[in-house]
């Protein structure tokens, strides 16, 4: 063991005087952030999720411009061009009508994400609304409002969804109204249990006394505070949107041809794959990778925006 | 036997909550049973459209099957019906009650959704555990890719993908068909592998969460061996919070059998559902519908009863 030494704490030579300097004292060191620029601090220290968030931006923008790429066009067949392996002319093949299949994925990927983001988008814009109200302002009205959820909550949406598709017309319009009928109840649950933990903290109850409305206290003070959430959920429920306009195009209900979107390149890639096996493989892996990606960034945006949840639910 | 005192006082509770959710089921079913009945109604087109007949008979056929009265009796009977367990007949396969249609093809749906949950729970159990224990080693990172693959993977891509691998190219498998052991493995797998997936991410955050409880501390100063602690303490504690999922995991599978019953030619339900999708055949998917919503809302009914028995916040104030 070392011998502690010994320090006379008295000799004034072992240390030197700071005089405190006033004109320091207001002085910011570091700039202040905002929690918008703290999580974008955050979010782009995680390689992972930068990474994916590249590859999702490379989709869409091919989505946007893959198709004007190429002089076909997604809906003209070619009888002499049909069930072409990938080559030059044809980058992803040709399916059995001879249609060239990079049109047709990248033209089917605007429809599969248009689907996914505008579902999503409208699903938690009315769950906000419905569940912001109902747990604001509680009581009566809070009770009706979450009978009703209890109630349609148990319904399976997948069936809802099957339900209202055969009785629309199929098309982008049919899909999303299936997909929004009942899938706003999960948001309008999630943001009502949310505003309920906010709602009778310090600084609402001052918002209140300073004569704040209510609808002024829901949109700038309560919204705005559970925005990271929000933005999370949105994050991971688009996948599930993607899923699901995929499964309903996959089992014939969804986008019919000539119209296209990923679900229905599978659907039909799965009656030729065994041929074929590249035309179910090309629009899979886009599938696939979307979700892939859109989960992966969804996981580093609730890591970013909510940092008491980091690291779970890896 | 010694009862605690606080499981009898609670029994009120637990009987009003067990009452709640009883009623909230049943307007649930009611419901959806309602929006069925009034959505087929509304469908266009008939199921005699596709099929080449007379206007007589056609406006036989319509009274035959009741739909040339009004609608609320149309209803009414309908509704009678249900209450007497029959859901009438199938269209398209002439003098075929759907009850029959189900009764022949549920066992198989069943028997591969059974299959499909245990494997799920077993290995997502294994998984999620493995990679908690190992956390931040090869392991950990092996099940966490394996799970984000397995959440972002469209179980009908993973259907055909096993198909065309296993049993196309390598031939390990039989390519379609339910005729025994060897038939099962490819559909399980790819029913399950979603539900494998979730159960690992939500198993392992949970045995994190457990792993840094003080009691686990307590239990190592007490001297308890490392399988005493991860068996007694850690994994009893963290499997709970799968009771709040399998509602979800059961619909989960129960969707993902119409996509894996058509890639594979299982004579189940799903197939016969997707079937009647295209045939138009509105009281098959009626009945089917009926029975889906029924058994999923049942489903919910039983999780939420456990779920209210094993969380004392329910079981003691019933809310």
């Amino acid at each position: 063991m070392n011998k502690p030494v010994d320090i006379n704490w008295d000799d004034s030579s072992l240390f030197e005087k700071i005089e405190r300097d006033k004109s320091q004292l207001n002085v910011v060191v570091r700039p202040s952030l905002t929690y918008w620029q703290d999580a974008w601090i955050r979010l782009s220290k995680n390689k992972i999720a930068l990474l994916c968030l590249g590859i999702l931006l490379l989709v869409i923008l091919l989505s946007i411009v893959g198709p004007y790429m190429t002089p076909y066009d997604f809906k003209s067949n070619d009888p002499d061009a049909t069930d072409l392996l990938p080559n030059l002319q044809h980058w992803f093949g040709t399916d059995s009508l001879g249609r060239d299949l990079w049109e047709r994925i990248w033209m089917g990927g605007r429809v599969s994400l248009a689907i996914g983001f505008a579902v999503t988008i409208l699903n938690t814009m009315i769950g906000m609304v419905i569940g912001g109200i109902s747990g604001y302002f509680g009581g009566k009205l809070d009770m009706f409002i979450m009978r009703i959820i209890d109630v349609l909550y148990g319904i399976p949406t997948i069936i809802v969804a099957i339900l209202v598709m055969m009785v629309l017309d199929s098309g982008i319009a049919s899909l999303i109204i299936a997909m929004v009928a009942i899938g706003w109840i999960g948001s309008a649950r999630f943001i009502r249990g949310q505003i309920l933990q906010l709602k009778n903290l310090e600084f609402i109850l001052a918002a209140r006394t300073l004569g704040a409305s209510s609808t002024r206290i829901i949109a700038i003070h309560l919204i705005p505070n559970i925005m990271g959430l929000i933005i999370t959920n949105l994050a991971m429920a688009i996948p599930n949107a993607i899923f699901t306009e995929a499964f309903l195009s996959y089992i014939g209900l969804g986008i019919q041809s000539p119209a296209t979107s990923w679900g229905q390149l599978a659907r039909q890639g799965a009656m030729a794959f065994r041929a074929y096996p590249y035309q179910l493989f090309i629009p899979a892996f886009f599938v696939s990778i979307t979700m892939l990606t859109l989960n992966l960034l969804g996981d580093g945006l609730r890591d970013a925006l909510d940092p008491r949840q980091r690291g779970r639910n890896k | 036997m010694h009862i605690p005192s606080y499981l009898m006082k609670s029994g009120g509770f637990m009987s009003r909550y067990i009452f709640k959710r009883l009623i909230i089921s049943l307007l649930t079913v009611w419901i959806l049973v309602t929006a069925v009945f009034l959505l087929i109604r509304v469908l266009p087109g008939d199921p005699f459209t596709s099929e080449k007949m007379t206007p007589e008979i056609k406006a036989n056929m319509m009274k035959y099957y009741g739909f040339d009265r009004p609608l609320y009796e149309q209803y009414g009977k309908y509704i009678m019906n249900l209450l007497k367990g029959d859901l009438g007949n199938s269209l398209k396969y002439h003098n075929m009650r759907v009850n029959d249609i189900i009764a022949q093809t549920f066992p198989y749906s069943a028997d591969l959704g059974i299959r499909a949950l245990l494997f799920a729970l077993i290995a997502g159990l294994c998984l999620g555990i493995n990679a908690a224990l190992k956390m931040g080693k090869f392991w950990d990172y092996f099940c966490i890719t394996l799970a984000i693959i397995g959440v972002s993977v469209p179980d009908f891509i993973l259907g055909s993908l096993l198909q065309y691998v296993f049993a196309l190219q390598l031939k390990w498998f039989p390519v379609a068909r339910w005729l025994g052991f060897k038939y099962t493995i490819l559909p399980v797998f790819g029913l399950s592998l979603y539900t494998v997936a979730l159960i690992t991410r939500l198993i392992r955050v949970s045995m994190l969460d457990v792993i840094n409880q003080d009691y686990i501390t307590t239990a190592e100063a007490k001297g308890l061996s490392t399988f005493q602690i991860i068996w007694r303490h850690q994994i009893r504690n963290a499997i709970l919070p799968i009771v709040t999922v399998m509602g979800p995991i059961t619909a989960a599978v129960l969707t993902g059998t119409f996509v894996i019953e058509m890639i594979f030619a299982v004579p189940g339900m799903g197939k016969f559902y997707v079937q009647g999708i295209h045939d138009l055949d509105y009281s098959l998917i009626l009945g089917m519908t009926v029975f889906y919503g029924v058994f999923l809302v049942a489903a919910n009914f039983i999780v939420d009863i456990i779920y209210g028995f094993v969380d004392p916040r329910i079981r003691i104030t019933g809310k």
